[in-house]
């Protein structure tokens, strides 16, 4: 038995070649076949490891009317339910980005800490890594429901991944543009809210399962529907809780109300007594005043008549006085000086009475003119008091008349200020009266209008939503399906790749192992003639087999187990933000994997061997007859056959004369070129999609995001935007979110009022009609979200908003779109499915090229006219990223089909030369170059090649369309293309791994001795 | 000169440590049209003559020349052009190409050559006409000798050498081989070189050498040399 032991060891030094071949096919099938198989459950573990440690959340709970301490009561007396935690979060604008803010929960979703600390202070956060620093400062500028923080400004002293985050999509947010850009999360005493946002649930023992997998989905099924069940009783409760509330508070204010106008009423009433009190006071006053008028003026009368009469009799006697005066011949005027002169004539006379003798005869006349003259002057001097006497009466009456017309005067403006007074009283009653109307009309129109609120508030009270509840599980994370279904993806791929590297690495084994016995033939009949069981023969192959197999396996799978999971996985980096990769070499898959190769390898062997050992002894040692040649078919063909060289006929029988290596070759490189343009191809499929998108589709550079909304332009920003030079069009952007084969994929939703415009900054190519036209009353969809629904034309498609509510829209048009989900409608439409009249929120734009974003971007935020500027730029690279991930499977695929192509290559045509060594050997002997051996030997091999790579490039482009099929993501159209050049490099690679083979078979026909072969009978 | 001379030609081979020494100081000549039989037991160095003699190796020492050509100092690539235009070779098992007919194993090697002669010729020189289209697997041995030896003279070679020709086959068409071979030579003056262990084969040569451990035992020019029909099986 150790002798066959060492013919193994010898058998192996003596063809190394054979032995590594056969060992590194069985190592590159093996690892191929079971990297692939392995990635996704790595990918599962990974995922599921992550989630567990994280304590991610099995379902999250939201409420249109927010969640109360009763509802938590509630789900906490759920059997099904683990933890249920209750908490906080709110959507809000930080420098332009819209970030969720979460409070931090110590037993739920726990984020994971890359750097830095958590925070101690109120003011502080940690924030997504893949957007923060430590030490930056987030002010928040616009929250979805302000004054829901304490603080607005946070400084970020942790950076965390979250595993609520898994996608770079983080999904859509309330404010903004709607699209969710970051996240932070902050100390839970921040907020400020009287009803929690949100509760995160765990089901009981979900976290022994394994994600994704059937007993994961039946523990958490069996609590969403206990979920399912509480939901409408918690829905109706909440309502009547609410309606109840409003109800009371609507009672409580039409109290209120009524006993307000009540008073009012009251003060009114109370003014009218005082006003017509008023004019009471009033018009006694005024009679008072006329009583006190009319005693005046028959005063007056009275008075005006005495003094007439006194006029009148000192107008008598004064006449009687001048009658007197007349009748002595005087006048008024001459009574003094008459008085005088009768003086001086009484004085002369009796100064001529006193001169003249009392004899004197004319004294008796001078005495007798004396007492005439004396006579005369009493009467004149009686004259002279009657006038002073009634010249004093005069003055007496008119000063009487004066005093008493002054009394009249007093008198009557006493009156009139009286009067005055009463017409100023008389005004303010007015007034107020006119005041009281006022109010009474204000107090009619207080009752109607408490009564028409009142009526409002109770039918409001009908009108008070019911509450919905949100019960969303784990999908609610945007990367928790995707990436699973992205995972799901290379499992279908690896379904059918490895079958094929199977199957030609078993063929390859056998043709190899066939030859291999066929060539130590006489060897087995030695061993069989001493007498060497057949068992013990095929036992020392079954060695060499083991020896090659579990080697083979071995390096195989620790290559592939490694290698290939980390490349699938590391694409996946550009999408998700992801943990390292966990790679399992589980030892069941490990050991199942060897005995069945092991198996297989050994039936080969077995049955090669037993092929040989049914004869007797004597036979096997006699040299096999060299298989017969016969002529092939195209050699009836004479036209033909006589036209072909003398190469070429020697060529095409050869070909068709070792059947099996003939099919095994053009076998292997028909896999290799297939793979190969694969690979290639999808490369062309992905590479061309952000240059058709962002170069043929979407002509704009940037979004700006503006922080109001707008229903014209306002000049502000139309002079702004000139100023810039910048050209744009308004539009309304809202994210959306559609539901297809359970999985959630956010839609842009772009609503327009100058849908001809639109067509200058978006390029509008109709997947089902000829000519693109706008519809009027109907959407416009893109072709990835239509083959996703599966709809078409007419059909209707449900979105939901930020807040779950679900809209209805018909489709009218599908358009040509490679990249994100979008749905157009024109004003008329939006006017009619929402209800609203369009306001824009957004403005599509493009930029002069010489303008430097970053300048700009920083130029717009400050004048806090817009939220945020998203440049077309970064979604570029965004999707660059996600192509360079796929470049390394296309790597992969490149390069395990090269090894492919080279092992298959290598290994036929070393069979192919020690099949027909004699042959060879006699055309060194006849004298032919070592070329013309060489293309003698070879040119089957490249004809063969080049067949294989024909009949490839047919079988790669079907491959490539499943491919595609199966590995396409949901929010990307790959091309159904493989561009020429790609066609080329597979060409160039498998020619040039023929040609390395060539090199090396050239390298063992130099070797072969041609005169030992040729001496030997075999 | 003669048309072929070897002077002290030796060979040696290493095994690992141990030196073998399969030709010492071997010299004989040959003329023209000669019918040349080297005669030995198995390992006298007959088959290390005819190789080198053949270009199929090179000597260890010594100097061969052929039609007065030096080829002891020839080059891999110089060595292959002389066999393929100087050299007819003969083997004991025939060699003949099993995927080509009997035509197309003389096409086969003439297509190379400077001035071969017709394939189909050849062929019917060596009584093959009908059998021209046949596989060797359809062959008899005697046949396929036949055709190896049309395809040898085909090529018009300097030298056509035979080793053991008849030593897969009957008596009695190894007498019907000889003869052919035997008729080139003499016919068509082929200078010829069989290799034997077989004495009696000897009897039809112009020249025998005989070899023992690799060295010349003695060479014996037969002036009357038998014809093959003559020999006494």
């Amino acid at each position: 038995m150790r002798l066959l032991y060492k013919l193994s060891f010898t058998k192996i030094k003596k063809n190394i070649g054979r032995f590594l071949s056969v060992l590194f096919i069985v190592a590159l099938g093996v690892g191929f076949f079971a990297g692939l198989r392995e990635t996704t459950p790595d990918i599962k573990t990974t995922l599921d490891n992550y989630y567990d440690e994280n304590n991610l959340m099995d379902f999250k709970i939201t409420s249109t009317l927010g969640l109360t301490n009763d509802d938590i009561t509630s789900l906490k007396s759920l059997t099904n339910v683990d933890k249920v935690i209750p908490t906080y979060s709110v959507d809000a604008l930080i420098n332009g980005e819209e970030v969720r803010i979460h409070a931090i929960e110590e037993e739920i979703n726990n984020v994971i800490l890359i750097a830095g600390d958590m925070p101690k202070k109120a003011d502080e956060c940690i924030a997504d890594a893949t957007n923060y620093q430590i030490g930056d400062i987030l002010t928040i500028t616009k929250m979805t429901n302000e004054g829901m923080l304490k603080n607005d400004t946070y400084k970020v002293v942790g950076l965390i991944n979250s595993p609520m985050y898994i996608s770079r999509q983080y999904g859509i947010a309330s404010i903004g543009s709607g699209e969710l850009s970051s996240f932070i999360y902050i100390e839970k005493e921040n907020f400020i809210s009287e009803v929690y946002t949100e509760v995160y649930i765990t089901a009981q023992n979900s976290l022994e399962k394994t994600s994704y997998e059937d007993e994961y989905n039946d523990i958490t099924n069996s609590l969403l529907k206990q979920l399912e069940e509480l939901k409408p009783i918690r829905e109706t409760k909440r309502y009547e809780e609410i309606l109840e509330a409003a109800t009371i508070e609507i009672s409580k204010i039409e109290s209120e109300a009524t006993k307000e106008i009540t008073t009012y009423e009251q003060e009114l009433n109370n003014a009218l007594t005082e006003i017509n009190n008023g004019k009471k006071t009033l018009n006694e006053a005024k009679n008072k005043i006329s009583v006190e008028e009319n005693k005046i003026s028959l005063e007056e009368q009275n008075y005006l008549a005495k003094i007439n009469d006194e006029l009148n009799s000192w107008q008598n006697n004064y006449q009687i006085f001048i009658n007197n005066v007349t009748q002595i011949g005087l006048t008024v005027e001459t009574l003094e000086e008459k008085l005088n002169n009768l003086e001086k004539q009484i004085d002369e006379l009796n100064n001529i009475i006193a001169n003249t003798n009392k004899e004197d005869s004319n004294y008796i006349i001078y005495e007798e003119s004396l007492t005439n003259l004396n006579a005369e002057k009493a009467n004149i001097e009686k004259l002279i008091n009657t006038k002073i006497t009634l010249d004093n009466s005069k003055i007496e009456i008119e000063k009487n008349q004066k005093n008493f017309e002054t009394e009249i005067a007093n008198a009557k403006s006493k009156i009139n200020s009286a009067k005055e007074e009463l017409n100023k009283q008389e005004n303010e009653i007015n007034n107020a009266y006119t005041s009281y109307l006022n109010n009474l009309e204000t107090l009619n129109m207080k009752k109607q209008e408490l009564t028409e609120k009142i009526t409002l508030a109770k039918a409001s009270l009908n009108e008070i939503e019911k509450p919905i509840w949100y019960l969303l599980d784990r999908s609610d994370n945007n990367g928790y399906a995707s990436i699973w279904d992205d995972a799901i993806k290379v499992d279908a791929i690896s379904k059918i790749f490895p079958i094929f590297f199977i199957a030609v690495v078993a063929l390859m084994c056998f043709n190899t192992m066939n030859r291999m016995i066929e060539e130590e033939r006489s060897e087995i009949g030695v061993l069989s003639s001493l007498g060497y069981s057949n068992f013990k023969i095929i036992n020392g192959y079954l060695f060499y087999i083991f020896l090659a197999t579990i080697i083979g396996v071995t390096i195989g799978l620790l290559l592939g187990y490694t290698i290939i999971p980390q490349v699938i996985y590391s694409i996946y980096n550009a999408n998700y933000i992801l943990p390292k990769l966990i790679i399992t070499i589980k030892i069941w898959p490990f050991i199942i994997i060897i005995l069945i190769t092991i198996f297989l390898m050994s039936l080969i062997a077995i049955l090669s061997c037993l092929k040989e050992l049914k004869n007797v002894p004597a036979i096997i040692l006699r040299p096999k007859a060299p298989k017969a040649g016969k002529k092939v078919l195209l050699e009836h063909i004479k036209i033909i056959w006589k036209r072909l060289s003398f190469t070429s006929k020697v060529t095409t029988r050869n070909m068709f004369r070792y059947k099996k290596r003939i099919i095994m070759t053009v076998l292997g490189v028909v896999g290799s070129t297939a793979l190969l343009l694969t690979g290639f191809g999808l490369r062309d499929s992905v590479n061309g999609i952000v240059d058709l998108q962002y170069g043929q589709i979407n002509h704009y550079d940037a979004l700006f995001v503006f922080n109001n909304s707008y229903s014209t332009i306002t000049d502000e920003i139309t002079n702004k935007l000139a100023e810039d030079n910048i050209k744009y069009l308004p539009i309304y952007q809202e994210s959306f979110t559609f539901e297809a084969n359970n999985i959630n994929h956010d839609v842009y939703l772009i609503a327009t009022s100058k849908e001809e415009e639109l067509t200058n900054y978006i390029t509008f190519n109709s997947k089902v009609n000829e000519e693109f036209i706008f519809p009027k009353d109907g959407v416009v969809i893109s072709e990835k979200m239509a083959s996703l629904l599966n709809v078409n034309i007419g059909d209707l498609i449900k979105i939901r908003n930020s807040n779950n509510e679900l809209i209805v829209l018909p489709v009218s048009e599908i358009i040509e779109n490679y990249t994100l989900h979008y749905i157009y409608m024109n004003e008329s439409a939006y006017e009619l499915y929402f209800e609203k009249d369009i306001k824009y929120n957004m403005l599509m734009a493009t930029l002069n090229d010489d303008i430097n974003h970053e300048e700009l971007a920083n130029k717009w935020l400050s004048t806090n006219l817009v939220s945020t500027i998203n440049f077309t730029e970064d979604n570029i690279l965004v999707f660059d990223n996600m192509i360079k991930g796929l470049n390394k499977v296309v790597f992969l695929i490149i390069s395990a089909s090269s090894m492919l192509a080279l092992i298959v290559l290598y290994n036929l045509t070393t069979i192919n030369i020690a099949e027909r060594i004699r042959e060879i050997s006699t055309l060194k002997v006849l004298g032919f170059y070592d070329k013309e051996v060489s293309s003698y030997v070879y040119r089957e091999t490249l004809f063969l090649t080049i067949l294989g790579i024909i009949i490839g490039f047919g079988s790669g482009v079907l491959l490539h369309m499943y491919v595609i099929k199966v590995a396409e993501t949901d929010n990307i159209v790959f091309l159904h293309r493989i561009l020429w050049p790609s066609y080329i490099y597979t060409f160039i690679i498998v020619i040039f791994f023929t040609i390395i083979v060539k090199l090396i078979t050239d390298k063992k026909l130099k070797k072969i001795n041609m005169i030992e072969s040729l001496k030997s009978v075999e | 000169m003669s048309y072929i001379e070897l002077e002290n030609v030796s060979k040696e081979y290493k095994m690992g440590e141990v030196k073998i020494v399969a030709a010492h100081n071997v010299s004989f000549t040959i003329e023209k049209g000669e019918l040349v039989v080297i005669l030995g037991p198995s390992g006298a160095g007959k088959t290390t003559i005819l190789n080198i003699l053949g270009g199929m190796d090179n000597a260890t020492t010594g100097k061969i020349t052929v039609d007065k050509e030096n080829i002891t100092s020839y080059k891999r690539k110089e060595l292959i052009s002389y066999r393929r235009n100087s050299i007819g070779f003969v083997f004991q098992f025939y060699n003949l190409v099993q995927n080509l007919t009997a035509l197309e194993n003389v096409e086969l090697a003439v297509q190379i050559c400077k001035n071969p002669l017709n394939p189909e010729k050849v062929l019917e020189q060596v009584g093959l006409k009908e059998r021209k289209n046949n596989f060797p697997s359809e062959l008899s041995g005697g046949e396929q000798q036949r055709v190896a030896i049309a395809r040898a003279l085909a090529k018009n070679p300097k030298l056509l050498l035979c080793d053991e020709p008849t030593g897969a086959l009957d008596s009695k068409t190894g007498i019907k081989i000889l003869e052919l071979l035997e008729n080139s030579c003499r016919k068509m003056g082929m200078t010829t070189i069989i290799i034997t262990h077989n004495a009696i084969i000897s009897e039809i040569a112009d020249k025998v050498i005989r070899l023992k451990n690799g060295t010349i035992e003695d060479v014996k020019i037969n002036k009357t040399p038998k014809e093959v029909k003559e020999l006494d099986w």
